[in-house]
């Protein structure tokens, strides 16, 4: 972790139901690209795969962060456990180094800050990456489900505590 | 300030919710495919759209298109170190006036390039 540049090219992916959200950070609190990208089909995994290829292919990134969905990780369904290690079989393929963050460990590094749910921690993200305001979501009230964007804001945290940890090794 | 991007153009128009479209509006073009050519790195900005679009975001040409400065930097050292050595062995007034500007034009442009990529 310590060859990396202070201004390497991050990738971050969060994996859902509907596909994936990827940021790709320049430094730290630099966003160059995002997006959220659904999904729909049979072949969810495959198609998943491919356009996250081409963001490999686009960028080149110097890593990949990812959620942990390991056995010691966060507890995630077969699909997106399955995508997760072909993204890592991608990753280690061409050389880029993999960091992967539980949920649990996500929430720790952002408790400090007084995030106790994923609403108030993408309002913590926004406040700090400017570019991502516009897509803070509404509240979640009980009967609705976790709006799309969110993803974006769950990249987003992943890549922060990687951040945060490359910060604290230096 | 260190530019590992050709341009910075997509991440700034993003930033403020701007479609290629609405940016291509501002600049004064008709379609947003000019847009996109100039993120995509498929065409270099015109003169006019860069200096809008310096405009627009309030940034430095150095900081949006850091590409085409570099390129642009690379270009002007090329024939300036040209120009000098044809210059050279003229011991008339003019041309050591022009050779001494040379050597200033060459150490600034070197010193713009490597402060950029620091």
């Amino acid at each position: 972790m310590r060859m990396l540049r202070r201004y390497a090219l991050v990738l971050s992916v969060y994996l859902n139901t509907r596909g994936f959200a990827f940021i790709v950070f320049e430094g730290h609190l630099s966003p160059f690209d995002w997006g959220i990208r659904e999904t729909r089909g049979p072949k969810k995994n495959n198609t998943c795969l491919i356009r996250i290829t081409k963001i490999f292919d686009r960028y080149a990134p110097d890593a990949l962060v990812i959620q942990d969905t390991s056995d010691s990780g966060t507890e995630r369904a077969p699909r997106i456990r399955n995508l997760n290690s072909s993204l890592v079989k991608l990753a280690r393929h061409r050389g880029i180094p993999v960091f992967a963050y539980s949920r649990d460990r996500v929430r720790r590094a952002f408790e400090s800050y007084g995030c106790p749910n994923k609403e108030s921690l993408a309002e913590l993200i926004a406040k700090h990456i400017p570019a991502f305001e516009q897509y803070v979501p509404p509240p979640r009230r009980l009967w609705m489900s976790e709006d799309r964007r969110m993803g974006l804001f769950d990249a987003a945290a992943l890549a922060l505590v990687f951040f945060q940890t490359l910060t604290s090794q230096m | 300030m260190h530019h590992r991007h050709q341009s910075y153009l997509r991440p700034h128009r993003r930033r403020w919710g701007l479609t290629q479209q609405e940016l291509a509006f501002l600049i004064g073009v008709k379609s947003r495919t000019a847009i996109s050519r100039i993120e995509g790195l498929k065409r270099k900005p015109s003169l006019n759209a860069a200096l809008i679009c310096t405009m627009i975001f309030d940034i430095p040409a150095l900081e949006l298109f850091p590409g085409l400065l570099s390129e642009l930097r690379q270009a002007i050292l090329a024939r300036a170190n040209e120009l000098y050595d044809d210059l050279q062995g003229d011991s008339s007034k003019a041309a050591r006036l022009k050779l001494d500007f040379l050597e200033q034009l060459m150490e600034r442009v070197n010193a713009k390039h490597s402060a950029s990529t620091i």
